[in-house]
């Protein structure tokens, strides 16, 4: 089972960080972390690289799983991570950059696991 | 109906919403449970906890398939229409013998009996104490319970249907969907609730149509049958033969012939699927003319519910029928709308998210019929303030808020604490552990109608929590093996069901503790000042009161943030 | 008005008929009084429409459906299965539409003649 954890958890840790980077190019979350407003072109990148990152945490699950079981796995790992940046940034809105932060580097692990 | 689209469709969404959600609530709850279906019937057999569990084993299939077929052919009674061996798979990980007892009078099958092997060949467990276990929750989700099977798939359905309309029409109002997407706004009273509910639906609606959705095709020839009479002009038994054309349509001939050796089509088995595991071997009719001998595929995480099945005729073995290995794109569809609403092919991982959305599914009907009731304290508070009782209608949604929401989890504790705490030697004991369920979720609707206060909630959810996070406690008591033996010998079922009430019962003991909820009003009460936003001190004072208005709940400001509306 | 009866079964005397019959008739604007008050009135529009999508929506699509099994251009199991499969979309619609259509009435009339069409359809598919 161990191995099959970490690849999850890479990709876990790639939807947080995808979804907290939706979350932050709106204009109410990205002032409650930040305590000032978004210029327009930091919000239209951080949307951009929101949907790379969510692009590439479905085609790791496809490519982990096959397409069948890995799009549906992908479904149910959006909505943990959905309710975990839900979360942060309601209990704690500063500690959203902590969140990224833990998002990267459990992603690292999830390509360190996949060159294994 | 309404002046605008929007507010007919807020209308229909409200309604549509509040005359079943209790019903829904009875359905997501059990259906959740239900994924866990095969780990909590063993947690509920405890005579399995220790020295059954054994992994799948290819190279002594042929030993194990004799050794079965010796032991049932010995040990079961001549009328057994069916016998089953079971392989260890990742969910049943036992080796058991089973048959199948013709079915009774009024019944539609015969009762089974499983024997399951000790890992270490040294004999058989037999005793099992009698308990539906998973399967008991399965069967509530759609067959209810107290009626007949017909009736509650009706009512289910018709809630099901109520259901889609309120999804359907809660997207279309929601016009903030992806603004509001991670808004989750807390201690703001109504717009607390009304974020929650829109968050516990937005995150998983994916999954939540799919639920609702692929629902109701699993029983739509029950729902619409009539699309079968046309096509067929009447001849519904040759849709069916085209549905399963593994159905076997022959009875028992009556004229007994002698039973081929399982193990001789292994070879064959093994040439048409290679490695591929076996889950089951069910020889229908044994000892019989027509007797037939299928082999069931384990199809692992195929997203598929179509059994990959071979089978032979039980009397001289030859292969009959094979599953086709390609299916029309519409069959193809089919079938996977049905395996998505069962999920078999989820490993523990996936199986735990679907488990999680499945709770996020309760939290969305929970936190839509509890913010309906503050609305509707909320609007009756100036009658409420100068005396006058509640509404009936708002003591009914009250009250059945604090039954359901309240009593469900009880229930299943409670169904637990049965499945542990009743004798094993009584007869009716499986149906009782199903009566304790309804007995807790009754006794939670007579707890409302003496009181619904914030405390009575607190209190409620004190009891829940407490007996929850307490059943691995009953576990090491009643069980051979404890939480500390089951990771030591892996048996993770066990471990995860153990871990599961302790996360569940604490979530409950959280929530106690951060309540801030409707309050029962009492009867007589002197008028209270409508605008209370300059009263904080006065309302800090009153809120150690164990009844407060609810208007104050809303305005008064929190201890951590001010008051802003 | 007369007061004699077309049969003579009556044996009560005329003044006695009139009282009786003008107790029904304020009886009868009463009710319409009652009728036509505007929560009445909203009660009565609600169950036209609720009932006008819970049944009539729910013929209107099992006919939908069966018809489809017969025009689909699929082997008869494939649109029995594709057909039943949509049925249910068929009927979220329709219980929409019979709420959101502008007039009350509309929602019986145009929900019952699809089913009647799709009916009718379905006899002359059948030959």
């Amino acid at each position: 089972m161990m191995p099959e954890f970490i690849p999850i958890l890479g990709i876990l840790g790639l939807s947080y960080l995808s979804l907290a980077l939706f979350a932050l190019a709106k204009f109410g979350h990205f002032k409650d972390v930040f305590n000032r407003p978004p210029a327009q072109w930091q919000s239209r990148l951080l949307s951009l690289f929101a949907w790379l990152l969510l692009m590439f945490s479905l085609s790791a699950c496809a490519s982990d799983q096959g397409w069948a079981y890995g799009s549906i796995l992908f479904m149910g790992i959006i909505s943990l991570a959905a309710m975990l940046v839900i979360l942060t940034l309601s209990y704690s809105p500063r500690h959203l950059p902590i969140g990224i932060v833990t998002g990267s580097v459990l992603t690292s692990s999830l390509l360190l696991s996949a060159g294994l | 109906m309404k002046e605008t689209f929007f507010r007919t469709l807020s209308w229909l969404h409200t309604w549509a919403g509040l005359l079943v959600c209790w019903v829904l609530l009875l359905i997501f709850f059990a259906g959740s449970l239900s994924y866990f279906r095969h780990e909590i019937s063993l947690w509920n057999e405890p005579e399995l906890h220790q020295g059954v569990y054994q992994d799948y084993q290819a190279d002594t299939l042929a030993n194990q398939l004799d050794k079965g077929q010796d032991y049932i052919a010995a040990h079961s009674p001549e009328t057994a229409q069916r016998w089953m061996i079971n392989f260890p798979s990742e969910r049943k990980p036992f080796l058991s013998f089973s048959w199948q007892l013709p079915p009774e009078k009024g019944q539609r099958r015969g009762k089974t009996e499983e024997h399951v092997t000790l890992a270490d060949g040294s004999g058989m467990v037999s005793e099992v104490r009698g308990s539906r276990g998973g399967d008991f929750f399965y069967r509530l989700h759609f067959d209810l319970h107290y009626m007949p099977a017909i009736t509650a798939r009706y009512i289910v359905g018709v809630c099901t249907m109520f259901m889609l309309i309120a999804l359907i029409s809660g997207i279309v109002i929601h016009k903030r969907i992806f603004k509001d997407l991670f808004s989750f706004r807390r201690d703001k009273g109504v717009r607390s609730w009304l974020d929650a509910h829109n968050v516990s639906s937005v995150i998983a609606l994916p999954y939540h149509l799919m639920i609702t959705y692929t629902g109701l095709i699993t029983l739509m020839l029950i729902y619409i049958p009539w699309t079968v009479d046309t096509a067929y002009s009447g001849d519904n038994q040759a849709f069916l033969k085209e549905l399963n054309p593994a159905r076997q349509t022959e009875k028992a001939a009556g004229i007994s012939a002698p039973q081929v050796q399982l193990s001789q089509l292994l070879p064959q088995v093994q040439a048409a699927w290679g490695d591929a595991p076996i889950k089951q071997v069910i020889v229908s009719y044994p000892k019989d003319q027509n007797s037939q001998v299928t082999f069931y595929q384990n199809t692992g995480k195929d997203v598929t519910d179509e059994a990959n099945i071979l089978i032979f005729n039980g009397v001289n073995g030859e292969l009959k029928y094979a599953s086709p290995q390609e299916a029309s794109g519409v069959s193809a569809t089919y079938d996977t709308m049905m395996s998505l609403h069962t999920a078999r092919f989820a490993a523990p991982l996936l199986r735990i998210l679907f488990f999680f959305c499945g709770l996020l599914g309760c939290a969305m009907v929970a936190t839509g019929t509890l913010m309906w009731a503050i609305r509707l304290r909320q609007k009756q508070q100036k009658e409420i303030d100068k005396g006058e009782k509640p509404s009936l209608g708002l003591r009914l949604v009250e009250g059945l808020n604090f039954m359901f929401i309240l009593g469900l989890p009880l229930g299943a504790v409670s169904f637990f604490y049965a499945n542990r705490l009743l004798s094993t030697n009584f007869a009716g004991r499986s149906e009782w552990e199903v009566h304790s369920f309804f007995i807790a979720l009754v006794a939670m609707g007579v707890w409302a109608c003496f009181g619904r206060s914030r405390r009575q909630w607190q209190r409620a959810l004190i009891l829940t929590g407490t007996l929850c996070c307490a059943l691995p406690v009953l576990n090491a008591f009643t069980s051979p093996s404890n939480l500390i033996d089951n990771i030591q010998s892996q048996q993770w079922a066990l471990v995860g069901f153990d871990l599961l009430a302790i996360l569940l019962g604490g979530a409950m003991l959280f929530a106690s503790q951060r309540l801030t909820l409707i309050a029962k009003a009492p009867a007589k009460r002197p008028a209270r000042p409508a605008s209370n936003a300059t009263n904080a001190k006065a309302d800090k004072a009153r809120r150690g009161e164990p009844q407060t208005s609810l208007a104050n709940e809303l305005t008064s400001p929190s201890s951590l943030e001010e008051a802003k509306s | 008005m007369s007061n004699t009866p077309a049969f003579e079964t009556s044996t009560q005397s005329p003044a006695a008929q009139m009282r009786s019959f003008s107790l029904i008739s304020r009886g009868i604007v009463q009710i319409v009084q009652w009728f036509t008050q505007e929560q009445s009135l909203f009660a009565f529009k609600v169950f036209a429409r609720a009932s006008a999508a819970l049944l009539a929506g729910y013929i209107a699509a099992a006919t939908l459906a069966s018809l489809l099994t017969l025009v689909l251009p699929m082997p008869r199991f494939e649109s029995t299965l594709t057909a039943n499969m949509l049925s249910f979309l068929f009927y979220a619609i329709a219980i929409i539409y019979a709420f959101c259509v502008r007039q009350t009435w509309h929602a019986w009339r145009d929900l019952g003649l699809v089913s009647l069409l799709c009916f009718g359809l379905i006899q002359v598919c059948g030959q």
